[in-house]
């Protein structure tokens, strides 16, 4: 269970005051707001990039406000998916998981056969469910998303959406969606926040 | 017969001036080849075109190989008129390859005596390379010793032979610059070879003594600079703050005291060793290159380095021994007083030398290899 | 018709360049060929076991190794902090840094010579202080072209990479993002920037030349020797020797190019080329690296300075004065048939004649490549690989081509003071290029495309858009032209001891090559190398500013 309790952030303006909910392991939200509004510093404090003024942040009633962003187990998706352009796929993907099974993983994530491409080929959707995949071996308990699929066309938006949804399902990970999307918002989780309104 | 001199100039250089004015510009140039170090200044250079109008351009070709290699490859173009700065280990195979001018056919060698001066080295010297180069300034390779270390009370003994130096109390001290490299080196070699020649022992060779020398540790360096300014204690290279050279010995000229006692006020610990038989004399030539079409030019200038006024001035210009009779080192500030000329120097022909020279390169270059 | 008269322009450019670097060194190699009565491998063994030569190649290999070892070791660090944190005088630190990349080698060797020699720290009687000082030396002249090769790299990766590394479990701890994100991101611009500093380093002269003078390296030993070969039927195993140490030389160096070659490909893959803006940090404790470095890299410089004013006192063991002395003596005195103002104007004609000549050499070679690069990119690559070939080849291989090649069949050459041109052309062209070619690829293609549809062609193109974006790197190119030249040291050597047209550079070796009895040759010395580090540096210093302004150079 990860709980935010009152956290509050401010950055010469305040950013955002004493948010508080919590989310179970398996479990969707969503956190909804326009641009400014504090979405992707509030992602960054839980997983750690980034500090908070006030109030605690615990998973499973330990607080973890000391524990470094790599020991948390929760996952995060930037805006922009992060490729390393050094390594080709398969590559990506085991620096989520040494271990992992690439082409059991490449299946998943709809990419069959990609193992030895260079990821500066991929197109933007490609390059995002790449992300996807390589969080996903990595084995989070919890994965935060950043609008990663805002640069994408409505189109294509929804199918990854709704194959993000079925990953997270079956791994049983649970998942904050930041978007300003309300759409997107709906078809992601039953609950949602809404930040700067 | 300065006269007469004058007149043929005179009546050479009205006679060019009849073929074209643009023709006797240039020939009023003479081109000097020498080497890198050569200690002459602007000065000297800037009175000669004064006096005589000629001007000078010089070209410098390394060392004295580099002069001789410079020669070699341009024999079938000549580039240069004046060559200045081969020495008696060097100018009998430039003549021996053709690349000098017979100083005779330019001129008699009475037309360079000025001032009726008696020089009897410039006569021995002619002779001896059959007027192929007119001596301009030559010295004695010595030994040159630290005596705050040696000689004194409590100190070591000056050595009195060189077989001294292969004793383990000399172990490392000795600096020598290359032979292969070095022209004082080069000198001091050739003096070694006569030395062993004459000494007592019949069954040693020079070789014997370069090899004992070798394990007794000598400091063997490229050049003299490195020798005498890096390794040797007592030159000027050690007055410095808490240096202390490695080597008390090194090779360098006779007169080398005497030309750190001149910059320093008379004030030097260093001494010329003065052992028999081992201090090769080396004269520097000028010469005419072969091909020169400067004619009476050249002449001048070999006249003007020779000649009294210039040439009594070698020892502050080139730091080397004036070739004019009567004329020594200045005896301000110790120049002369720490200087020697040491007995029984090692004279030898150039056509001696250039017999064996490249042998005992050889020989040397194997021990040391 | 036109198309095909510009075809030819461009074919005539690229060609005579590339010729003007082959030929000498083609004929060179032929004659000394000759001289070496035929080739034979033997000649390899020869170099090694000769009593001339035997311990040249190890000695080589040792230093340039250690000196790449140690730039490495100064230069990364440098290049990280001047990447990772916000500096408000960045360019100003940069150009520093850079400052002694294009300082004259013979004024370095002075610096570091001053550094460990009289008066200084008296280090200089012992070999290996010496040799100490050789690779520190040559740690100083490349930590330049560390930090150039590097800091841009370092600089393109976005914070977001390294957050992103620490969510995975193979980037969970520093060592793993070490090596699994770090050493695979920078490894191919670190070799770079090692493969050219062991280049510098393994054909340095002047330097070896003045602080190890006690060791030959292939390239001074080549130098040394070059004024007795390629005379058939003299000094035979000279030639032979040279040969071999040239072939050896060659294939290094050729081997350096083809992998600097290869990692330029990798260099642009590693990282994607997108520059996005964020925030670095302020430097706070890190200030604390970068001001040694500073004063590392000025300590040489100033020493030079401060060097031409300290006269050794004879009479007096161990004393010095100051005195302007050195420099009367530099300006006034008697003291080598070049007096300081004839080094100054010969070195500035040189300079100019350079950059007249290899500037629009350079631009018209740039152009004619960009022209390629749209016909064939495999032909442009090809040619642009034999253009850097001068980056490679060393200073005094040109100059024994053209002494070689030129001069010793056509000996009248040798009074023409203009040949130590040709090798500076030789040297500082692809320097030009490399400068115009940044700025011409990073001009939109849809501008000129445009400008034509306007009905613009030719000259009128040139002097309406081009000319506007290449003012500033030509300006750029051409004062590092004449620093190149005015710096030049291996070529000039050999080719411009005709004394009425010494250089500076050549004039301080010649000051130096002299018995030092008199205290003052060493200040004197120093004098002339301040007047020759002061022109090139105020060079410098001026393109810096174009620089930083337009971002023009690949330098």
């Amino acid at each position: 269970m990860l709980e935010i309790k009152d956290v509050s952030k401010s950055f010469s303006k305040t950013l955002f005051q004493n948010i508080s909910f919590t989310i179970e392991q398996g479990q969707r939200l969503s956190i909804m707001g326009p641009s400014g509004s504090g979405k992707t510093t509030l992602l960054r404090c839980i997983c750690g990039l980034d500090s908070f003024d006030s109030g605690s942040i615990n998973l499973d009633g330990v607080n973890i406000q000391e524990t470094p962003t790599e020991k948390r187990g929760i996952g995060l998706i930037f805006q922009k998916p992060v490729l390393y352009h050094h390594l080709d796929v398969s590559g990506n993907i085991k620096l989520g998981n040494k271990n992992a099974n690439v082409k059991e993983i490449l299946e998943l994530i709809q990419l069959p056969g990609y193992e030895n491409r260079r990821v500066d080929e991929l197109s933007g959707g490609e390059a995002q469910r790449l992300a996807l995949g390589r969080s996903i071996v990595a084995e989070p308990r919890f994965l935060l998303l950043d609008e990663p699929f805002s640069s994408l066309d409505e189109t294509l938006r929804k199918k990854l959406l709704q194959d993000t949804i079925e990953l997270l399902e079956q791994r049983k990970i649970g998942s904050i969606l930041v978007t300003h999307n309300h759409e997107e918002a709906q078809l992601f989780s039953e609950n949602s926040i809404l930040l700067g309104y | 017969m300065k006269h007469i001199l004058l007149t043929f100039i005179f009546v050479t250089a009205s006679m060019s001036g009849c073929i074209g004015t643009d023709e006797s510009n240039e020939k009023k140039e003479i081109t000097i080849l020498t080497y890198d170090s050569l200690g002459f200044s602007d000065k000297l250079f800037d009175g000669f075109e004064t006096k005589t109008g000629i001007e000078v351009k010089i070209i410098r070709a390394g060392d004295a190989g580099g002069i001789y290699n410079y020669l070699l490859q341009t024999k079938d173009s000549p580039q240069v008129d004046i060559v200045l700065g081969l020495d008696n280990t060097y100018i009998q195979s430039a003549i021996d390859a053709d690349l000098l001018e017979p100083l005779a056919n330019n001129a008699s060698t009475e037309l360079f005596r000025e001032d009726g001066e008696s020089i009897e080295l410039i006569d021995i010297a002619l002779k001896d390379n059959l007027g192929f180069g007119m001596p301009y300034d030559h010295g004695y390779i010595c030994l040159n010793y630290n005596s705050e270390l040696i000689g004194g009370e409590n100190q070591s003994n000056i050595p009195t032979s060189l077989w001294d130096l292969t004793l383990p109390e000399w172990n490392g001290k000795v600096a020598i610059p290359s032979p292969q490299s070095s022209s004082p080196g080069r000198g001091f070699l050739i003096g070694t070879t006569h030395y062993f020649d004459h000494d007592a022992d019949q069954n040693t060779t020079y070789i014997d003594w370069w090899q004992q020398m070798r394990d007794n540790q000598v400091i063997i360096t490229p050049g003299w600079s490195d020798s005498y300014e890096v390794h040797y204690s007592g030159g000027y290279g050690v007055w410095q703050d808490n240096h202390i050279g490695d080597a008390d010995l090194t090779v360098s000229y006779c007169h080398s005291p005497g030309v750190e006692a001149w910059f320093a006020d008379n004030n030097t610990i260093s001494k010329p060793l003065d052992i028999p038989s081992y201090a090769f004399h080396q004269v520097e030539y000028v010469s005419i290159a072969r091909g020169s079409d400067s004619g009476n030019l050249a002449n001048e200038f070999i006249s003007y380095l020779i000649s009294k006024e210039v040439n009594k001035d070698m020892p502050v210009e080139n730091w080397m021994y004036s070739v004019l009779q009567g004329e020594n080192l200045p005896s301000e500030k110790g120049y002369e007083f720490h200087a020697i000329i040491p007995q029984d120097p090692v004279y030898m022909s150039s056509a001696t030398i250039n017999q064996n020279l490249t042998t005992w390169l050889n020989e040397w270059g194997t021990v040391f290899s | 018709m036109k198309s095909r008269q510009f075809h030819l322009i461009h074919f005539f450019s690229i060609g005579s360049f590339i010729l003007l670097i082959l030929l000498p060194l083609f004929l060179g190699m032929k004659r000394i060929l000759f001289a070496s009565e035929g080739w034979s491998f033997s000649y390899i063994h020869s170099f090694q076991t000769h009593n001339l030569t035997s311990g040249v190649l190890w000695f080589t290999f040792l230093q340039a190794t250690l000196s790449t070892l140690l730039t490495i070791i100064i230069g990364l660090p440098l290049a990280w902090i001047l990447a990772r944190y916000h500096w408000k005088k960045a360019p100003l630190m940069r150009a520093i840094l850079t400052m002694p990349f294009v300082t004259p080698t013979i004024v370095a060797a002075m610096g570091f010579l001053a550094i460990i020699g009289r008066g200084g720290l008296n280090l200089i009687g012992n070999e290996d202080y010496r040799f100490m000082a050789l690779i520190l030396a040559h740690a100083w002249f490349n930590i330049a072209l560390i930090i150039r090769f590097v800091e841009p790299v370092i600089s393109r990766v976005h914070p977001s990479m390294e957050e992103q590394l620490r969510f995975l479990q193979m980037g969970r701890t520093p060592y793993q993002r070490i090596r699994c994100f770090w050493i695979p991101i920078l490894w191919p611009s670190i070799l770079s920037g090692a493969i050219l500093t062991f280049t510098f380093s393994f054909t340095s002269f002047a330097m070896i030349r003045w602080i190890t003078p006690g060791n030959l390296s292939l390239e001074s030993f080549m130098a040394i020797h070059s004024s007795g070969v390629g005379i058939p039927g003299y000094l035979v195993e000279i030639n032979q020797l040279i040969l071999a140490a040239f072939l050896l030389q060659l294939t290094i160096l050729v081997i350096g190019l083809g992998a600097i070659g290869i990692l330029q490909k990798k260099l642009s893959s590693v990282i994607p080329l997108v520059d996005e803006k964020y925030e670095k940090p302020k430097p706070q404790k890190i200030r604390l690296i970068l001001y040694p470095a500073l004063l590392f890299v000025v300590t040489p410089l100033i020493s030079v300075i401060v060097g031409s004013f300290r006269i050794q006192d004879r009479t007096k063991r161990g004393t010095y004065f100051w005195g302007l002395d050195g420099w009367k003596r530099a300006i006034n005195g008697s003291y080598a048939h070049t007096d300081i103002i004839d080094a100054t104007m010969q070195s500035l004609v040189y300079a100019s004649m350079t950059v007249i000549i290899a500037v629009p050499l350079g631009l018209l070679i740039t152009k004619s490549l960009i022209e390629l690069e749209k016909r064939s990119n495999h032909k442009a690559r090809i040619a642009e690989t034999f253009l850097m070939l001068p980056f490679c080849i060393s200073a005094v291989m040109i100059g024994l081509g053209i002494l070689i090649g030129f001069m010793k069949w056509q000996p009248d050459l040798m009074s023409h003071w203009w040949i130590p041109v040709l090798p500076h052309i030789i040297i500082a062209t692809p320097f030009v290029i490399r400068i115009f070619l940044s700025t011409y690829r990073s001009i939109d293609g849809e501008l000129i495309e445009h400008a034509k549809t306007l009905g613009l062609a030719n000259w009128a193109l040139f002097w309406n858009i081009e000319w506007h974006y290449i003012r500033p790197p030509l300006i750029v190119a051409s004062l590092f032209c004449a620093a190149i030249s005015l710096g030049e040291f291996g070529a000039s050597w050999m080719l411009a001891r005709d004394g009425s047209f010494d250089t500076l550079s050549v004039l301080i070796d010649q000051i130096m090559s002299k018995p030092g009895f008199d205290p003052l040759t060493y200040p004197t010395a120093m004098a002339v190398a301040t007047v020759l580090m002061i022109i090139t540096l105020s060079f410098f210093t001026i393109a810096e500013k174009w620089r930083d302004e337009h971002n023009g150079g690949g330098f």
